[in-house]
Parts: C-alpha cells; sequence; structure tokens
C-alpha cells in the first residue's frame, strides 16, 4: 500500500510574540496509507486539534514537511488541494441559513464550473453523500432547524460529498449520543476501506477508538506514540495518558476505569 | 427549489417594469397617463413639453433610480458575505464616508483655497466624493492584506466613519451657511439631476461591479460556512477578498459620488430578497437582490415626488423610513445574526 500523507519532523503551534513560537508538539513523524482509519488521542490541550488543523492547512505549521502523495503541502494548488483533502471542523458555520442539501452541496465546489453549477455526476455524489450518513429525511430542512448532533452529521455528509482520498475530521463525535457515535465511526471506517480513503479524526473516545482504528496517534507531553491499537497496549503506551490519581486503564478491556 | 425561481423572477421582472411606468407618470408636473403612454411608444407627439419632460427628465431619473437601487443592494449583498454579518452595509467598510468627505471638503473646505470663488458643480462634486471613497477603498485594502480577521476590518470600516464625521463637523463649523446647504442638499440624496453621460458612466461602473461579483459567486457561496470551509473548497482567500472588495468599492462609490449618501438600501435589500427567494445560493441572489433594489428605489423615488404637487422630499428620508424598520425587525427576530 502507498503512503498518502507523510509527516515529516513537523513542529506544530502558534506564532508567538518577538519571533518565540509557542510549541505544541515538536519532531513528529509518522505516515498514512489508503484505506487506514486513524484517531489522534490525547489529553485536553495537548495538541489533538492543533495538530489536525496543521494537517489540514488551516493552521500554519512551524517547521517540517506535510507530504500529501509525495508533494509539499504548500506546493499543490488550491483547487488540486481541495479535490484531495476534505475537513470536518469543530468551529460553528458562519451561517445557518443554509438548508441540508445546499450545505453538502458546497462540497462539490472544487469540481463545479465557475458558477457553481451542479452536474448530474454531482448531484450523485451528493445524494450518495446524504444517504450514507443516513440524511434523507433532514435534506430539505434549513441548518438553524438542526440540533448539534444532526449539523456534525450534516458537516460529515459534505466533507463525504467532496469525494477526497484524505478526510480529517475534528472531533466528529462531539455532539453525538454513543449508538450515533458508533454509528459515524462505523460509516467513516467503512468509507474508508470500501473507497480506500485515509479518514483521520481526532477524539476523546479512546475506547471507542481503541476498538475501530487502524492505527492511533497518542499526543503526550514529552512523546508521541503511532502504531495499531493492540501494540499500544503491549507498550502501555495509554498508561501514562492522564494523571493516574482518578482513572487507570485497564488492558484486559482496553478501557479506562474510575479508581476507588 | 429550482423550479420556483423562475416564477419569482418574472414576478420581480414585472414589478420592475411596472414600477418603472409608475414612476415616469407621476411627478410634479400632471402628465395625464394617456399621454405618458402615448409618448412612450411614439404613437403621436401630443405636447412637446411633456415629451421634453418624460424623455429628458422622467426616464433617466428612473434609470438612475435602478442603477442607484440596484448598485448599492449588490454592494450590500456582497458585504454581508464577506464580512458574514448580517448588519453590514456599504457605509460600515467607509466607503460612503469617504465619498462625504470628498464632497464635504470641495463643498466646504474649497472656499478657503479660491477666495471665496466657487468650484462646486455637478461634475466637480461627482469627482471629489469618487476620490473620496477610492481612497477610503485604497486604504481599506491596504489594511485588508494585513488584517487577517474580518470582525477587525469591519470595526476599522466604523472608525473612518468616525473619522470623516469628525472631519465633516469641524468643517461645517467654520463653513458659511450657503455651503453648510449646499453639503446639506448633498446628503440628502437625489437620483434627478444626472445626465445623460453621466448615467452611462454610472452604468459602465456598475457593469463592470457586476461582472466582478458574478466572477466571485462560487467563493461567496463558500464563505457562507466560513473562511477556513472556504479555504478547503480550493477558494484563494486573499485574492477572493480583494476582488469581492473592490466590486464593493466601486458599486458603492460610484452610486455615492452621483446619487449621494443614500442610507439602508444596501442593507435591507438583501435580506429582503433571501425572505423572497428562499436562498443563499449568490448565483440567484445577485440578479435578485439587483432587481429587489432598483424596484425598491423607484418606489422610494416615486414616493418623495410627492406626486401632483411641486415639492421633492430628500429622499434619504424615504429610505430611511423603509430601511430602519427593516434593521430593527432583524434585531428583534429570533434568529437575528442569520443572513
Amino acid at each position: 500500500m502507498t503512503k498518502t500523507l507523510e509527516i515529516q519532523n513537523l513542529s506544530i503551534g502558534y506564532p508567538g510574540k518577538k519571533g518565540k513560537p509557542l510549541q505544541v508538539a515538536q519532531n513528529l513523524n509518522f505516515s498514512l496509507k489508503k484505506g487506514e482509519f486513524v484517531a489522534i488521542v490525547g489529553a485536553n490541550g495537548i495538541g489533538k486539534s492543533t495538530l489536525l488543523r496543521t494537517l489540514a492547512g488551516v493552521q500554519e505549521k512551524l517547521s517540517g514537511e506535510v507530504l500529501i502523495d509525495g508533494l509539499r503541502m504548500e506546493s499543490i494548488p488550491a483547487q488540486q488541494l481541495a479535490a484531495s483533502l476534505s475537513i470536518v471542523l469543530t468551529e460553528p458555520l458562519a451561517t445557518k441559513n443554509l438548508t441540508v442539501s445546499e450545505l453538502i452541496a458546497l462540497g462539490r465546489q472544487p469540481y463545479t464550473n465557475w458558477l457553481g453549477s451542479l452536474t448530474e455526476n454531482d448531484k450523485k455524489a451528493i445524494h450518495n453523500a446524504i444517504r450514507t450518513i443516513g440524511l434523507e429525511s433532514l435534506e430539505h430542512r434549513k441548518c438553524y432547524e438542526l440540533s448539534d448532533g444532526q449539523l456534525q452529521k450534516v458537516l460529515i455528509a459534505r466533507a463525504l460529498a467532496q469525494d477526497t482520498p484524505i478526510m480529517m475530521l475534528d472531533e466528529p463525535t462531539t455532539h453525538l449520543d454513543l449508538y450515533h457515535k458508533v454509528q459515524v465511526l462505523k460509516t467513516m471506517k467503512q468509507i474508508a476501506r470500501e473507497f480506500d480513503k485515509t479518514v483521520i479524526y481526532t477524539t476523546h473516545e479512546i475506547d471507542l477508538a481503541i476498538q475501530l482504528c487502524d492505527k492511533m496517534l497518542i499526543l503526550d507531553s514529552s512523546a508521541y506514540f503511532f502504531g495499531p491499537p493492540c501494540e499500544h497496549i503491549e507498550n502501555k503506551n495509554f498508561q501514562n495518558l492522564f494523571p493516574s490519581d482518578l482513572i487507570q486503564f485497564d488492558p484486559g478491556t482496553g478501557t479506562f476505569k474510575i479508581k476507588n | 427549489m429550482k423550479k420556483k425561481i423562475p416564477y419569482q423572477f418574472f414576478l420581480l421582472a414585472v414589478l420592475l417594469v411596472l414600477c418603472f411606468g409608475i414612476n415616469i407618470s407621476f411627478g410634479s408636473v400632471d402628465i395625464p397617463l394617456s399621454a405618458t403612454i402615448k409618448e412612450l411608444f411614439g404613437f403621436e407627439n401630443t405636447n412637446d413639453s411633456y415629451g421634453y419632460i418624460i424623455w429628458d427628465y422622467r426616464i433617466p431619473k428612473a434609470f438612475t433610480a435602478i442603477l442607484v437601487g440596484s448598485g448599492l443592494s449588490l454592494s450590500g449583498l456582497l458585504m454581508q458575505t464577506l464580512f458574514r454579518n448580517p448588519l453590514a452595509g456599504p457605509f460600515v467598510l467607509g466607503i460612503s464616508s469617504g465619498a462625504s468627505l470628498g464632497a464635504a471638503l470641495l463643498i466646504m473646505g474649497g472656499g478657503l483655497f479660491t477666495m471665496g470663488y466657487s468650484l462646486v458643480n455637478d461634475l466637480s462634486l461627482s469627482i471629489a466624493s469618487s476620490l473620496g471613497s477610492i481612497l477610503v477603498l485604497l486604504i481599506v485594502v491596504a489594511i485588508a492584506r494585513k488584517v487577517k480577521d474580518t470582525m477587525a476590518l469591519l470595526i476599522i470600516g466604523l472608525m473612518f466613519a468616525s473619522i470623516t464625521a469628525a472631519v465633516v463637523t469641524v468643517l461645517s463649523y467654520f463653513a458659511r451657511a450657503d455651503e453648510l446647504q449646499q453639503y446639506i442638499f448633498w446628503t440628502f440624496g437625489t437620483v434627478g439631476n444626472l445626465s445623460n453621460s453621466q448615467v452611462l458612466i454610472l452604468v459602465s461602473i456598475i457593469s463592470v461591479g457586476l461582472l466582478l461579483s458574478f466572477g466571485a459567486v462560487k467563493s461567496l457561496n463558500a464563505l457562507l460556512l466560513g473562511e477556513n470551509y472556504a479555504r478547503s473548497l480550493g477558494v484563494k482567500i486573499g485574492r477572493s477578498r480583494n476582488l469581492i472588495i473592490v466590486a464593493t468599492g466601486l458599486l458603492a462609490g460610484s452610486v455615492t459620488a452621483f446619487a449621494g449618501p443614500i442610507a439602508f438600501i444596501g442593507l435591507a435589500v438583501p435580506h429582503l430578497t433571501r425572505q423572497l427567494l428562499n436562498t443563499t445560493d449568490h448565483k440567484v441572489l445577485i440578479p435578485g437582490v439587483m432587481l429587489y433594489g432598483g424596484i425598491l428605489l423607484l418606489i422610494c423615488d416615486t414616493i418623495a415626488q410627492l406626486p401632483s404637487s411641486s415639492y421633492v422630499l430628500p429622499i434619504n428620508a424615504i429610505t430611511s423610513i423603509i430601511g430602519a424598520p427593516v434593521v430593527i425587525w432583524l434585531l428583534l427576530r429570533k434568529r437575528n445574526m442569520i443572513f
């Protein structure tokens, strides 16, 4: 299998004042292959979202390289990049006055003409995205009528309609109940398998990620670990993820248990 | 949904023609409807002065009203999407205040340097206000390159408005009574004093603004999701933003230069149009707001004429009476931040 996304010596963070950048994580090296379903996990404020936003090009990196199919991300023209990478962010939409189908249709922008007219092919992709995520009943509703969870599914459908080999989702399951979390994650995994896409997402549901993901990236304050979930469990990478006073990782079940 | 749109456009187009007809049928001089129709379709020349009034005064005025209404409305739509702020309008960027400053400097400041000779005429006034708006536009574009945050840009626009308002106040304190009056009349706004060549200039500038807007349709639609999503859809944010700002400046600047600062149309019409067409697609909204804006300003102008009387009210007062309640309605509405 070929490497779709390659991260070399990547440092992420924010440009601070007087040329002293605020580094969140440094020297990250890992690569993702086609068809892989990958989660980024870690404690609050450790830089999961910063990493995902940097990989997605939403945020500037401090140093290092992000390669997509061997090409440096900055060297890829905007249009071409839009056809190879789609995102779901946590930030609120600028307007919620769009209908569900209008919003999903915006995902087709990289492929439409200068006026954004939808071809039969585009309509098919939109329809497929709606069906895959199961939004048929909401299709004509306005976004302000939706619950947070429903809106999150709509945003995932929009990214799906963009039909890119790489999908990046920042906490895509935040507003969903357990059933729908699993439903969305299983759907994403199925998409990765079926269409040979690389799907990477950040999450706090470590136990679900252990059960579903091909690989996990664990961000810790001083180090990072990348590999299949079972390898992480064997190497006890989850043990030091959180302060040990309240919860403890149970390798047998792959979940965190509350200490008595 | 696509099938609904032609019928609403048809409705708007019919309304526009109807309002155009009503607008040229009324004015300070009573011209019988039959005479107006005969004159328009060239059946027979009933009365030379009727023909003069209709062809040389009322028709250019009606065309100007349409141009002013559609130009301001389009610039308002562009700004609301660019700033993703339902209360943005051509005035927020400071473009209209730039035009006001130009006009104020010419009318009230000009006398200081020319020993009382007045340089003020229609042409110099429109040049001065155009220069004022272009100047502010260039400053705003320069700042837009540095400031990435659109909200910051919005506040800078408001500061420009404050600065120009302050300068105008100082100028009016020292101005002679007749100069002050002349400036005040300019701020009332008018669509009536444009020559054919001025109308032609206005048509060409607004056409350029319209073309630029259509060129930015996809970026405008993507910007509805926010800048990060727009970028992920392949929109070149910096370039699109400059393109939209230039289009806005051309539209609002040229209109204000020729017709004075006409309030609220740019802010209110995009909301009314979204309500009517029930879409957020700029491909549909751009022609929509232009038609709607043209209709609304024709109506405002017809009211301002106070049909069958010799009085003409300031059109700015009429647009405010219609526009201000729309803003209040926007703020009172539950989903007040939705646009």
